[in-house]
């Protein structure tokens, strides 16, 4: 009897370690550089932890035209943070992987307005994700495709 | 009769006015200052733009502030006074080697959180003092087992450094519930 729950509990482990592996690689696809819709961006999603972030590392217009130096985070609420570069910014925080191709549980900061807003990814294809940025209910809210950056293929 | 009633509302008000001092007495907090040390790292090569430098924090809150002992449950609100990042002098790099720094914490069951930031960066030597936020409470990492200090330096050009490493030194204030 005792070997036969010995075996039970060994298998349990291993289904269990087996299926949080598969689950973490699975949340790894959304590693990567993607492109908003709009195009004046280019945003970096790398895992902190168990999470996993995103920060603008292009920006199309990296200079103020006001202030002739680079973009700054100037519609912070917090005016002490107001001098936080806009390029590195993480824009994305503390999404989980769930499953079935989805994120939740994180934000999207828009640094047009200092407004953050709720969040959810779901990657519609190996390329493609579907952004949904939305205050409250899911339903209100928008949806903006961002598209991964492609490296360009190497002459042979 | 009406003797009576003035005798009972006296009994009330003063009643009521214990209340309302014994509600005082349990929600006041003592303020605390410490300062903490986090040694974060990072390993190279670094390329122009922002690289984050990691450290994990093991939290103990007997260590926490000097000669106090409190539960996880009884910090009402951590700020922040002051931050300063220093490079030992071990490594190469000098603060007028980058853009500018930021400074944010993270854990698994507390959002990622914006603490401090110098920019542009103008000093020279191996040691900056960032602008702290001061609005942002830091209580909730405090009340984790573990956190993640991300520590970041924009590179103003690539860097074959092997590594880098720098020390943050934060003074805060821990308000305790008595």
């Amino acid at each position: 009897m005792k070997n036969v729950l010995m075996s039970f509990f060994a298998v349990a482990a291993l289904i269990f370690s087996t299926t949080a592996f598969a689950q973490n690689e699975e949340g790894d696809r959304l590693i990567g550089v993607w492109e908003p819709s709009h195009g004046k961006a280019k945003v970096k999603i790398e895992k902190i932890g168990t999470k996993y972030y995103g920060k603008i590392v292009w920006l199309k217009e990296p200079i103020d035209p006001e202030t002739n130096q680079p973009k700054v985070d100037k519609n912070n609420p917090d005016e002490k943070m107001r001098s936080t570069p806009l390029r590195g910014y993480r824009i994305l925080k503390d999404f989980e992987y769930t499953d079935k191709d989805t994120w939740t549980e994180g934000t999207i900061y828009d640094p047009e307005n200092g407004s953050t807003y709720s969040c959810t990814i779901k990657m519609t294809d190996d390329n493609t994700l579907d952004i949904r940025g939305y205050i409250g209910v899911s339903a209100l809210g928008r949806t903006d495709v961002w598209k991964r950056l492609q490296m360009p293929k190497k002459k042979k | 009769m009406e003797g009576k009633k003035k005798i009972m509302r006296k009994v009330y008000i003063q009643l009521l006015l214990g209340v309302f001092v014994l509600l005082g007495a349990c929600t006041s907090t003592t303020p605390h200052q410490t300062t903490l040390t986090f040694t974060t790292s990072a390993d190279g090569p670094f390329f122009a733009g922002p690289n984050s430098l990691i450290s994990t924090y093991e939290v103990n809150l007997n260590e926490l502030v000097d000669g106090q002992q409190f539960t996880a449950d009884q910090i009402a609100k951590v700020s922040v006074n002051k931050v300063t990042a220093t490079i030992p002098r071990s490594d190469s790099s000098t603060v007028d080697n980058f853009l500018n720094a930021t400074l944010q914490f993270v854990a698994d069951d507390v959002p990622m959180t914006s603490i401090a930031v110098k920019n542009p960066i103008e000093a020279t030597g191996n040691s900056i003092a960032l602008d702290a936020s001061q609005e942002v409470d830091l209580a909730d990492f405090f009340k984790q087992n573990t956190f993640t200090v991300l520590f970041d330096w924009d590179f103003n050009e690539d860097s074959y450094a092997e590594s880098l490493g720098t020390i943050v030194e934060m003074e805060l204030t821990f308000e305790i519930k008595n």
